[in-house]
């Protein structure tokens, strides 16, 4: 949704505060494409608006009031009526409140002195389709590739790609707890309290109301349940056959690559994958090092590598500052957070990407202040195909090799939901990103989702 | 724009004596009371009196998000049956219609699941045919302030489908703000979410319910 169009449906819902009214109404009554978008949304909020009201059929409400009437038989609301006399304060109450009284006493003692419990709850974890679960201190919460989470604590949340990891430790009970990224991208809002970050031996102090983007982009590889979820994330080739020969049973031989071409890194991504799709999409990605499968052999042709150098280990952590104020440090080093910085295993490259493109994925989880920096950024109704294999140039659907989209390729050839077509523009751990033709307006289309936990 | 009228009994601000005002008339106690007289003195007009000023609201809301009678039904006796069970836990801290709400929307979420409704349909997904004429010759040029659309059982059917699309948490915002006419904030306690991203649900299903209006041609 862009800013006009926004504007246009807070100003015809009445959300707009009084002191924008008279601006947005100026703009409004000066472009005549603006006023004929208003007088449409108006005749489509009456629309909305002219659903009658439901009631209940009287019958329905017959068979409460019926079951009150049996209410007061019940024992519970014996209890809820009972009317406590001085008499039966003394006798029967007090000799509980006593109890109770040193039982609360003794809990809280072992509470003070005694070592957290393992089930602390310190936070919630909710997936996208709003099922939840409690966090304990200590956890590691992971999000599947296609299924991106948020974590929400008393004072805030965070958001997790779809691919990330984090660790969640209790700071006690008036405190947010403190968050270690394991791996991927996370945004954290920090809406009422401090909070602290780590990743890669970073740490982040962020303020109240500071949103933070961060992408640690490091080493992992998981194939589970038989390839519905498949992540592999700058892994050695030499490693990725020996998890695909585990999890898939296959027997590929890498014996034949030489070592430097073995510890070449690969990416790519993908759900519902079976063996042969799997084999297609890892040559796929080592093809760049001159690797092709020859039966269950990795062969090496030399001439044929289109990478030579190995750069993707150049950018490790990026953190963005989206919002408010935020500190960062290494060792002793301390600094303000800049709008974003990136770190490499040599230092540190201030303003090295752009902030949008690292939280683009959590514009739809429903976050204002994401929202808010993303006007022209939808997400798309639809999720991508299972089987669909997002690698870091291409996204290659199930269909075939002829339904292979290329990274900035010159066609509006990507068929998305309603007609419209999309340019691929982006590619996440998640999803994928589309530039509409004719239009300013991004759609970003999900990975297709798997079971969550 | 004119706002809605809404036929829900204004709520009072309860009382904090603890005693209900046994003196007035029901129709003139607070929620807290009736529910108190309820069940203290085993009162059933009183619950019968909170049950009939809250049936539209309960009702309107469920069948909105479920978009079926009979569950709906079913959720809303449940709804009332758990605010007997749970009248101990309620206190006049948080309104009456906002723990009400609560219960509601917790059991129909629950229904969702039962049935693997969870997963909307695309509202984007379909290409409009022939109704987009019909819809288009019924709805050009209409006052957007005149009832006289309500007549149309067709377009009441459209956007019936439409809400039904819209994912649950702005389905849920949008029906309670345009529909039971609430506050951000008291929507906002009981989605349990922040007021800037409710208000943003709540743009957001209008301007995908408008667009797909707009697909059906009400320009």
């Amino acid at each position: 949704m862009d800013r006009h169009r926004e504007k246009l449906i807070a100003l015809v819902l009445g959300d707009l505060q009084p002191d924008e009214i008279p601006g947005v109404e100026a703009q409004v009554s000066g472009d005549v494409t603006l006023q004929s978008q208003r007088d449409s949304l108006q005749r489509q909020v009456a629309a909305m608006r002219a659903l009658p009201d439901d009631d209940i059929p009287q019958a329905a409400v017959d068979r409460v009031l019926e079951a009150a009437r049996h209410f007061h038989e019940e024992p519970e609301a014996v209890q809820l009526a009972r009317v406590i006399t001085l008499r039966t304060f003394i006798n029967v109450y007090l000799p509980r409140i006593a109890a109770a009284a040193l039982f609360v006493l003794m809990v809280g003692y072992a509470v003070h002195y005694l070592p957290a419990g393992p089930e602390a709850s310190v936070a919630t974890v909710v997936a996208a389709d709003g099922n939840g679960w409690a966090v304990t201190d200590g956890d590691l919460v992971e999000a599947r590739i296609g299924s991106p989470l948020r974590i929400r604590f008393q004072t805030g949340e965070l958001l997790l790609d779809g691919g990330a990891a984090v660790r969640v430790s209790a700071q006690g009970p008036y405190k947010a707890p403190q968050f270690e990224v394991d791996r991927g991208r996370v945004v954290v809002d920090a809406a009422r309290a401090p909070v602290q970050l780590s990743a890669a031996g970073r740490s982040l102090e962020l303020e109240p109301g500071a949103v933070v983007a961060l992408d640690l982009d490091r080493e992992h590889a998981r194939i589970m349940d038989g390839g519905a979820v498949v992540e592999i994330q700058r892994t050695a080739i030499e490693d990725v056959v020996r998890a695909a020969n585990e999890a898939y049973g296959m027997h590929i031989d890498d014996s034949l690559l030489p070592d430097a071409v073995k510890r070449r890194r690969v990416t790519f991504f993908g759900t519902q994958l079976g063996k042969r799709e799997f084999a297609d999409s890892f040559v796929q990605a080592a093809s760049v090092y001159g690797v092709r499968l020859s039966g269950n052999r990795l062969l090496y042709e030399a001439g044929t590598t289109h990478r030579v150098d190995d750069t993707e280990f150049d950018t490790l952590l990026s953190v963005s500052l989206l919002n408010g104020a935020a500190e960062i440090s290494q060792g002793n080093t301390r600094q303000a957070m800049p709008a974003s910085i990136a770190f490499t295993r040599d230092g540190a490259l201030p303003g090295a990407e752009r902030p949008e493109r690292t939280f683009v994925w959590a514009r739809g989880m429903g976050n204002a202040v994401v929202d808010a920096k993303l006007r022209n950024v939808s997400t798309g109704d639809a999720t991508l195909p299972a089987g669909s294999v997002i690698h870091p140039d291409r996204l290659v659907l199930p269909e075939g090799s002829e339904r292979i989209f290329v990274l900035h390729g010159p066609d509006f050839n990507f068929p998305l939901p309603g007609g419209r077509k999309g340019r691929l523009v982006g590619l996440l751990s998640s999803g994928a990103e589309f530039e509409l033709e004719g239009s300013v307006t991004r759609v970003f289309v999900p990975h297709s989702s798997v079971a969550t936990r | 724009m004119a706002k809605r009228k809404i036929s829900v009994a204004t709520e009072r601000v309860p009382r904090t004596t603890g005693k209900p005002d046994t003196a007035k008339p029901l129709v003139e106690c607070t929620d807290y009371d009736l529910l108190k007289l309820f069940v203290k003195s085993k009162d059933h007009a009183a619950f019968e009196t909170l049950v009939n000023r809250h049936r539209r609201q309960v009702y309107n809301f469920v069948f909105k998000m479920c978009g079926k009678a009979e569950a709906a039904e079913d959720i809303f006796q449940e709804t009332f049956l758990r605010v007997l069970k749970n009248a101990h836990t309620y206190t006049p801290r948080a309104k009456f219609t906002t723990w009400c709400l609560q219960i509601a929307r917790n059991l129909t979420l629950d229904y969702f699941k039962r049935e693997g409704l969870r997963q909307h349909a695309s509202i984007d997904a379909g290409t409009p045919g022939n109704e987009e004429h019909s819809m288009a010759s019924l709805l050009q040029g209409i006052d957007p302030e005149s009832h006289e659309i309500i007549q149309n059982a067709e377009l009441i059917a459209e956007v019936r489908k439409g809400l039904q699309s819209l994912p649950e948490n702005q389905r849920e915002a949008l029906v309670l703000r345009m529909y039971e006419d609430m506050p951000y904030a008291e929507i906002s306690e009981i989605l349990n979410s922040p007021e800037g991203t409710v208000k943003y649900w709540v743009h957001e299903a209008v301007n995908t319910l408008a667009r797909y209006l707009e697909r059906r041609g009400l320009k």
